[in-house]
């Protein structure tokens, strides 16, 4: 839908774990669909997209599609577009809005994106505007499962380099470091009281980015960065490693390119340590 | 939908490859997993016996290499769910009761437990309520509808309290 101005209008659906954990995922996105000509609003009430029941067993598929349904149409006011800033919401609410049973309702006509996906067609507009200095940084990129091995249609695949995020990153000048583990999981999914069996899941991402230099890790998936954060705590306290590598969602990592406020509109001090956050400080000069 | 009918010939595509065991991250962590034999167990007929069920991430990788797509992670899912229908699974109810209470009383399920995260939340705008009355009781009817309240709260202990 266009508004009267000609503008895209959407619903920035922001998802419990990043709006209630990390709420500068929520706000640099909101900021960067404004900067991008996007009318943006909020849902009226938050519902879950109760991926989390489903992967357990606790609910069906088709429990998650009607909760979909039930989230768009009385808390979105039925838009066009829901754009989610979650690998896990994506999954959720496209298939959802994309199954037969909601396709054949008239009634529910959403069409579901990921927000790395509007930042990836506007990436170059955004380099434009670009005022911090991102030569230096070594990125690792995760893009996390439920978005890179998406089991129910296409997704957006790297025109320059191998990934999403990648082109992103390499559109702000960034440096994409390798990484033996790029493809595997976070192992943030596992099944809570298997949590200290497959601690070696994320142990062994972590071994494998800290192993290639990266300054930072680039995601685009709350759930995975929550993931990343609480495997390095634990690591410290191991004394497996002296200082995490701050992990970034992309919306805070084009926020900052931009010269957005690092905290008060990406919210970092909200996920990272004084001095992760001076060492990120130094290294981009914000 | 996913319906029985439509999963059950899904094992029957497997050709035993191995291909999803070698991406699996799980199965390198753990022997204990390993995705080609609960493909196999699915085939007998036999998957919901399997412990293993529970140590899926549910990452879809083994998916993205199978050669003959069979939906292994949606087949995992449907072995727990038919666990959980036919005879409960305590750990389940121990570790999740709290999600499942939390979505049926205010709608989410991570919550805010940081004084510096409600203080941003409140200066960016981003105090999005959570369900209250009457939307709390349209949500209990479509769970209603869908016979899904009672059997999340007995599954999950919560009528028992």
């Amino acid at each position: 839908m266009r508004g009267s101005d000609g503008t895209k209008e959407v619903v920035l659906y922001p998802g419990c774990v990043s709006l209630n954990k990390y709420p500068g995922i929520v706000k640099s996105s909101i900021e960067l669909l404004k900067i991008l000509n996007v009318n943006v609003r909020l849902p009226t009430n938050m519902l879950c997209c109760s991926r989390p029941l489903e992967r357990i067993g606790i609910i069906g598929e088709e429990h998650t599609n009607a909760l979909a349904r039930f989230n768009v149409t009385k808390f979105m006011d039925n838009p066009d577009e829901v754009v989610v800033v979650c690998n896990g919401c994506y999954l959720a609410l496209r298939r959802a809005l994309e199954a037969d049973e909601l396709g054949k309702d008239a009634e529910v006509k959403a069409k579901c994106s990921h927000i790395a996906e509007l930042l990836w067609h506007g990436r170059h507009e955004l380099a434009r505007k670009a005022r911090t200095r991102m030569e230096k940084l070594k990125v690792a990129v995760h893009v996390g499962c439920h978005y890179l091995f998406y089991p129910h249609g296409d997704i957006v695949k790297g025109e320059e380099g191998e990934d999403i995020l990648e082109d992103i990153a390499l559109a702000f000048n960034a440096n994409v470091v390798d990484y033996e583990e790029r493809r595997t999981c976070c192992g943030g999914t596992i099944v809570k009281w298997f949590r200290d069996v497959t601690f070696s899941i994320p142990r062994r991402k972590l071994e494998s980015i800290i192993e290639s230099g990266a300054d930072v890790i680039l995601t685009m998936c709350p759930y995975c960065l929550r993931t990343f954060i609480r495997a390095q705590q634990r690591l410290k306290k191991l004394k497996e490693v002296e200082r995490a590598v701050p992990t970034l969602h992309v919306s805070q990592f084009v926020a900052i390119a931009l010269g957005l406020d690092p905290l008060k509109s990406a919210g970092l001090h909200l996920q990272m340590s004084a001095q992760e956050l001076e060492g990120l400080r130094r290294l981009l000069t914000f | 939908m996913v319906t029985i009918d439509k999963l059950s010939s899904e094992p029957n595509k497997c050709v035993q490859c191995g291909a999803c065991t070698s991406a699996c991250a799980v199965s390198r962590a753990t022997k204990r997993f390993n995705p080609r034999l609960l493909i196999y167990a699915a085939k007998k007929g036999l998957i919901t016996e399997r412990e293993d069920i529970w140590l899926c991430l549910n990452c879809h990788i083994c998916e993205a290499r199978c050669p003959n797509s069979v939906r292994i992670s949606d087949l995992i899912l449907d072995a727990r769910r038919k666990v959980l229908e036919r005879h409960g699974e305590e750990r389940v109810s121990e570790f999740y009761s709290s999600f499942v209470r939390a979505l049926l009383n205010i709608g989410v399920m991570a919550f805010v437990t940081s004084s510096r995260v409600e203080d941003f939340k409140s200066e960016s705008g981003l105090n999005i309520p959570m369900l209250t009355e009457p939307l709390k009781s349209e949500l209990h009817e479509l769970l209603k509808k869908m016979n899904l309240e009672a059997r999340l709260k007995e599954a999950m202990g919560i009528e028992r309290e």
